[in-house]
């Protein structure tokens, strides 16, 4: 891999050595093939960023024209916004924690499994797998909502009170004894996507040569394996997973939203920051506010990505 | 990778085959069951009717079991004079039998109101009904289309035309409502002096005139008898009628459609032209008229659509008004799923019938039946109300918590189990027997496949008689039972799905083709295609500067209709144009106010949204209008408690919503308990419902852990609680009268163990699960037309209230329907005023209502806050009773500024209530400092406090009665 891409890049300077004119240039043609995507990138996520970044220095309530109140919303944010400190930070960390970083070390382990065995099996497994990652929202909330339901009819209820270990239903999706543990586990049942797919191909296609070496070499087990070999084998991979998996992590406020029908959830128990932000942008039209929490969350995820960053790049 | 190829081949392989081998089977799985002997089904259905403790006889078994004779003669009485009875008022007739026995009696009828809605009567001879049919006879009204060039809209599409109430006497035989007999219903006459009472239950204004009793024969012959009669030859030649030219018809739920299909006539497929006419309830008759160029034989075929699942539709023709033969009753249409087909009337042998025709103009009329289901239908109402009950006596002995180690022996207690379930496996095989030559799968047909479950449950039962107790949840269950299975079918067999397009009435001519060829199907999905690029209905768009431009946030239906209103009634009254555009997401208002480019008028607003409007300046402050207060005495005064805004009123309310109790009659009859009155009522209830398994449904338990102000603060307003202190700048949550509200409200679910989550009360309900509650005007609809086997066995009652110090009873609900609203932007105020109270008007409002359920069926529910068009609508009698006095008690929750955090307060106070224990006090304490820093932050964002907490200027908050009293003015000003 390493040696391709430096052979890639000589070749580039090669090729850029003769002198011509500037649209003959390696950069203009790299601009001109760029230019369809920097439109759109730009129109739909650069310019909307400055905008919100913009936006979350002033008071907005969507109908009348913004007025500028410097960093009032940042400060509020972090000195009077209860909510915010006392629940939603909280468990957005302790969310992007458990469903990130755990997402993560699932979907490896999956894909690593399902590496193992034959090609027929492994296809089916990974699209059940798969599949939970594809369905929408509505549909989750249906199948989960039906699996937790509160009265006797509720399929975990039912099976609880036939067992007799329960008199009366309990209230899953309303209080907030459960409703954090529920959030978790059926993103955890969701999260297995795009990242996990990549990472079976990553692990699928290692070269077995390179295992047979190692061997030689005196390594013993199946762990030093997928230490040794396996990761750092397919570190893009796994670079990809990672950035998938924060970001998935992070936007994924609607389960709980979908799971107990309303924003907010009950006593805050589910609330995350997206969740935060719908609040006050389209409940209490304080798009202003909103704006800013939507930056810190910004802010977050690309620090986080620094992070996965640093773990799984090349160099 | 030829491995793969391999497994891949076999795969492919395998589907094909299982795909071929169950299409395969499909077809060819028609089963039928043997019939069983007669005195069998007597025996069962004595048994188990006998063993009902309220038990109706139907007019099938009246005919079956009764076996009265015929009489003769005929008599009249009325002496033609008009009686007009208003609703519950009865008149008697007089007339003499020749000799006892059975009679039609004809009867003559008009509208003499203005009621748009059927009439029905109870009819009651010597005091006595034999069969439960007499309670509610048909007597419906007929109907026009008031033009047949159909009105196009501004879109080019054609919609359907005004229906008119056709006002001529018209003599009618008596059938039930149900049209559970092809025939007219007999009725038992003593020989000598009979009294016949007629009572008008439906609404007010049905004139009567003269009553006929005669003899039951009608002299229609059979086939082979009919055709002895006349001779000639089959006429050449080809008629054709489209079913869209109707003369008549005696409902309006016989309904113009159209469909994007080639076959039909007419068809386009740019614009909607209205090219089929289709019905769904037996009884609708429709007729229409054509000329026969020569007297001769004729064939008749019809070119048609039976979408009812995999079951034939029935239906009876006329021709002149007279039934030409008996094969022309209850006439079976095969089902064609979503195809058309030709069906030409023929005999079995499929030798199609000839009608004699003399030359000149006839009349030709469909009528939908139910006859060759109702026998069948009438035995799975009858296992399914002995079934509720069986399993009620069942549970009066185990108890509600069923101990499942006990050995039981049930038959002690209940020595007929046996034979009940033994009565139930003879009837549902009658079921079977009776209509499985109706469905071309026999046993298996869609309608019918569920009776199969049901019958392993009985066997499974019958097996452990004594073991019954633990079996219950097979009777009634919730998901998969035999009382599940025979409601399915109940309420699925009555209905028809019968689309017609053209009738043709011709002699030896070929028919054109049933369906579409594959070129003109292909060309025509081009042709859809295409045209699709080019249109541009319902975009919200720039318009002339003289149109009043309505925006309106509902479905298309209702935009259509109301574009046709303005262009037919308004806009010629006024001069005023009127542009209605659809907006499908309301938040795009709060875009259009930020972008500067708002309409004249919104419409269809939830009661919400005009105060976060208003509150931003955005909406005009309609008590500008000098005779806003007279206008708003059309109105309860609590739907206008949240669009008032300080001293203004933002809004003006469309629609209403209503909270009425729910509850079985045939339940509370049986455990001899009294409709709930008071929420003491219902507490004194629960104890006996409780100890059967059964429940109360608090409509805070549906759906979702965030609960809303309808559901949390009713008690709160009973119990003279309010949320907001005088000068709305801090809540009043935690003053003593709400918290006796919200300890009210939680003790229901804590003290008296309501269930906290209900899934699905529709559910619920049907299966007595829980056999009271309370619903909204969605959930009557869904009542009304969802469950067609539990009519008559439910009715609605007053929302439960709180005694108050007096005495008298507060039956405060929150509850709210829709409100239109005025943009500051406009600069149309005075036409946009204009066009609000036209739109609210008695008259508009009442056409608008039976317009929309004659155009889309009666599904299409509206109910108007105007109250006097409310009182109009076509709604029961007795339900519009409740809902009339139950809208009285309309009290919205006064809007304020950082609202929304009052609401998930008290839902979380709920939740820790009922959840955690907390008593109602210490939840609401410690919410307040919450709810009241944000009302100040948001004050102080619209700039009533200053940055230092500095009151500038008071907020007014006026809540209703405050609207009582203005009205009460503006009421003052018109005398």
């Amino acid at each position: 891999m390493k040696a391709q891409t430096s052979e890639l890049t000589q070749g580039k300077e090669k090729l850029s050595r003769p002198k011509k004119s500037l649209f003959h240039t390696e950069g203009f043609k790299g601009g001109v093939l760029l230019l369809p995507y920097g439109i759109v990138f730009s129109m739909f996520i650069l310019v909307p960023v400055i905008i919100a970044i913009g936006l979350s220095f002033t008071y907005y309530d969507v109908i009348n024209k913004p007025s500028f109140t410097g960093l009032l919303n940042y400060i509020s944010l972090f000195t009077q916004d209860e909510v915010f400190l006392k629940y939603v930070l909280p468990n957005t960390l302790l969310y992007a924690l458990v469903v990130g970083p755990g997402g993560y070390a699932l979907s490896f382990l999956l894909a690593w499994m399902l590496a193992q065995i034959q090609p027929i099996p492994r296809t089916i497994i990974a699209l059940a797998i798969y599949t939970p990652s594809m369905l929408g929202q509505v549909f989750i909330g249906v199948i989960w909502k039906t699996i937790f339901s509160g009265d006797q009819r509720g399929i975990i209820n039912n099976l609880l009170m036939n067992m007799d270990i329960i008199d009366q239903p309990i209230q899953f999706l309303l209080t907030k004894d459960y409703f954090m543990e529920i959030m978790i586990f059926v993103s955890l049942w969701s999260a297995m996507g795009i990242g996990f797919l990549a990472m079976i191909s990553g692990i699928l296609n290692i070269n077995d040569e390179l295992y047979e070496a190692a061997y030689v070499d005196g390594m013993k087990n199946r762990f030093q394996e997928i230490f040794y070999i396996t990761i750092p084998s397919m570190k893009p991979q796994m670079l990809f997973g990672a950035v998938m998996a924060i970001v998935n992590a992070f936007n994924m406020g609607w389960i709980g939203v979908t799971l107990s029908g309303a924003n907010p959830t009950p006593e805050y128990a589910g609330q995350l920051i997206t969740n935060h932000i719908d609040d006050y942008g389209f409940i209490r039209y304080e798009m202003g506010y909103a704006a800013a929490v939507s930056v810190v969350l910004l802010l977050v995820v690309y620090l986080f990505n620094k992070v996965a960053q640093k773990l799984f790049s090349e160099d | 990778m030829s491995k793969k190829k391999k497994a891949f081949l076999l795969l492919l392989v395998l589907v094909i085959v299982v795909g071929a081998g169950i299409l395969l089977f499909h077809q060819d799985n028609a089963e039928y069951v043997d019939a069983t002997e007669k005195d069998d089904v007597k025996w069962a259905y004595e048994l188990l009717s006998g063993a009902l403790s309220s038990s109706d006889v139907m007019y099938c078994d009246y005919l079956e079991y009764a076996k009265e004779e015929d009489g003769t003669g005929s008599y009249t009485d009325g002496d033609g004079q008009t009686r007009v009875l208003d609703y519950r008022q009865s008149t008697e007739y007089t007339v003499y039998a020749e000799k006892a026995g059975l009679y039609y009696i004809q009867l003559e009828y008009m509208a003499a109101g203005n009621t748009l809605s059927d009439f029905s009567a109870d009819v009651k001879i010597n005091g006595e009904q034999a069969y439960y049919e007499m309670k509610t006879i048909a007597l419906p009204l007929f109907w026009q289309d008031e033009t047949k060039t159909f009105p196009k809209d501004g879109y080019g599409d054609e919609s359907a035309p005004q229906q008119k109430r056709v006002d001529e006497w018209q003599t009618t035989f008596l059938y039930n409502n149900t049209y559970s007999s092809a025939l007219p219903l007999k009725f038992p006459l003593k020989a000598g002096e009979n009294k016949i009472q007629i009572t008008n239950v439906s609404s007010d204004g049905l004139g009567l005139r003269n009553l006929t009793i005669m003899e039951p024969d009608l002299g229609i012959p059979s086939y082979e008898a009919y055709t002895q009669q006349h001779s000639g030859e089959l006429v050449a030649g080809i008629q054709t009628i489209n079913a869209i030219e109707y003369i008549g018809k005696n409902s309006t739920q016989a309904i113009l459609q159209y469909e994007n299909n080639p076959v039909l006539t007419p068809h386009d497929n740019k614009y909607k032209v209205l090219n089929t006419l289709n019905w769904t309830e037996a009884g609708t008759l429709v007729e229409y008229q054509f000329d026969a160029p020569q007297t001769g034989y004729y064939q008749i075929a019809f070119h048609y659509k039976n979408n009812k699942n995999e079951f034939d539709a029935f239906e009876t023709i006329r021709i002149d008004g007279e039934i030409p033969f008996e094969e022309c009753i209850s006439y079976r249409f095969a089902p064609t799923g979503s195809t058309w087909t030709n069906e030409v009337l023929s005999g079995e042998d499929g030798e199609a019938y000839w009608f004699y025709l003399t030359a000149g103009t006839h009349t030709l009329s469909l009528r939908a039946e139910n006859e060759p289901v109702s026998r069948a239908w009438r035995y799975a109402r009858l296992i399914s109300e002995h079934v509720s009950q069986f399993a009620l006596e069942i549970t009066k002995i185990t108890g509600s918590e069923l101990d499942k180690n006990r050995t039981w022996r049930m038959t002690r207690y209940i020595p007929e189990i046996a034979d009940y379930l033994k009565a139930y496996e003879i009837l549902i095989n009658e079921i079977r027997y009776s209509i499985q030559d109706y469905t071309p799968t026999g046993i298996n047909g869609a309608l019918l496949s569920d009776f199969d479950k049901a019958m392993q449950f009985i066997e499974n039962m019958a097996e452990y008689p004594d073991e019954i107790a633990l079996y219950t949840s097979d009777l009634t269950g919730n998901d998969n039972s035999v009382l599940v299975a025979l409601s399915n079918f109940t309420s699925e067999i009555l209905k028809q799905d019968f689309t017609l397009d053209m009738i043709y009435v011709y002699g030896d001519e070929k028919l054109p083709a049933a369906k579409a060829g594959l070129l003109k199907t292909v060309g025509n999905w081009f042709g859809t295609l295409f045209h699709s690029f080019t249109t541009n209905k319902y975009a919200a768009k720039d318009v002339g500067d003289d149109v009043l431009t309505v925006w309106v946030n509902r479905a298309v239906t209702h935009v259509d209709l109301l574009q046709k209103l303005v262009d037919t009634d308004f806009t010629p009254r006024t001069g005023v144009k009127v542009k209605v555009s659809i907006m499908p997401d309301a938040n795009k208002l709060t875009l259009s106010v930020a972008a500067d480019q708002t309409p004249d008028v919104a419409l269809g607003l939830v009661s919400y949204m005009p105060f976060d409007l208003a509150s931003r300046g955005a909406v005009y402050d309609m008590t500008q209008f000098d005779d806003f207060w007279e206008i708003a005495n059309r109105f309860v005064a609590g739907a206008f408690v949240p669009y008032v805004y300080n001293e203004g009123v933002y809004a003006i309310p469309e629609t209403l919503d209503f909270n009425a109790l729910i509850y079985r009659t045939d339940i509370f009859e049986s455990l001899g308990l009294s409709v709930p009155d008071t929420w003491e009522d219902v507490v004194g209830i629960l104890p006996e419902l409780q100890r059967y398994g059964m429940n109360f449904y608090h409509n805070i338990s549906s759906g979702v852990g965030y609960k809303w102000f309808y559901q949390t603060t009713p008690l709160i307003f009973q119990n003279g609680g309010r949320l907001y202190t005088e000068d709305g700048l801090r809540t009043a949550i935690d003053e003593p009268n709400a918290v006796k509200g919200l300890q009210a409200l939680g003790d229901l679910f804590i003290a008296y163990s309501l269930d906290t989550q209900v899934n699905s009360f529709f559910n619920s309900f049907r299966y007595s699960i829980l056999p009271v509650g309370i619903i909204t005007s969605a959930d009557y609809i869904l009542f009304k037309n969802g469950a067609p086997e539990l009519e008559g066995q439910w009715a609605l009652s007053n929302y439960p209230g709180t005694v108050q110090e007096d005495g008298s009873i507060n039956r405060y609900y929150v509850a709210n329907g829709t409100g239109g609203i005025i943009f500051n932007a406009t600069n149309k105020a005075e036409e946009a005023w204009e066009f609000l109270k036209w739109w609210t008007d008695h008259d508009t409002q009442v056409n608008y209502t039976y317009t929309l359920s004659s155009t889309y069926g009666k599904e299409f529910f509206w109910l108007p806050s105007n109250l006097e068009a409310l009182s109009d609508a076509p709604i029961d009698q007795a339900d519009k009773e409740v809902i009339m006095e139950q809208v009285k008690w309309l009290r919205d929750v006064p809007r304020t500024p950082g609202q929304y955090l009052m609401e998930r307060s008290i839902s979380d106070i709920w939740n820790t209530m009922v959840l955690d224990g907390t008593s109602a006090q210490v939840a609401a304490d410690e919410k307040v400092i919450a709810i009241n820093r944000e009302i100040k932050k948001k004050m102080t964002e619209l700039n009533y406090y200053d940055e230092d907490g500095n009151l500038l200027m008071p907020y007014v908050l006026h809540d209703i009665d405050w609207i009582q009293e203005m009205m009460e003015k503006g009421k003052e000003g018109t005398e």
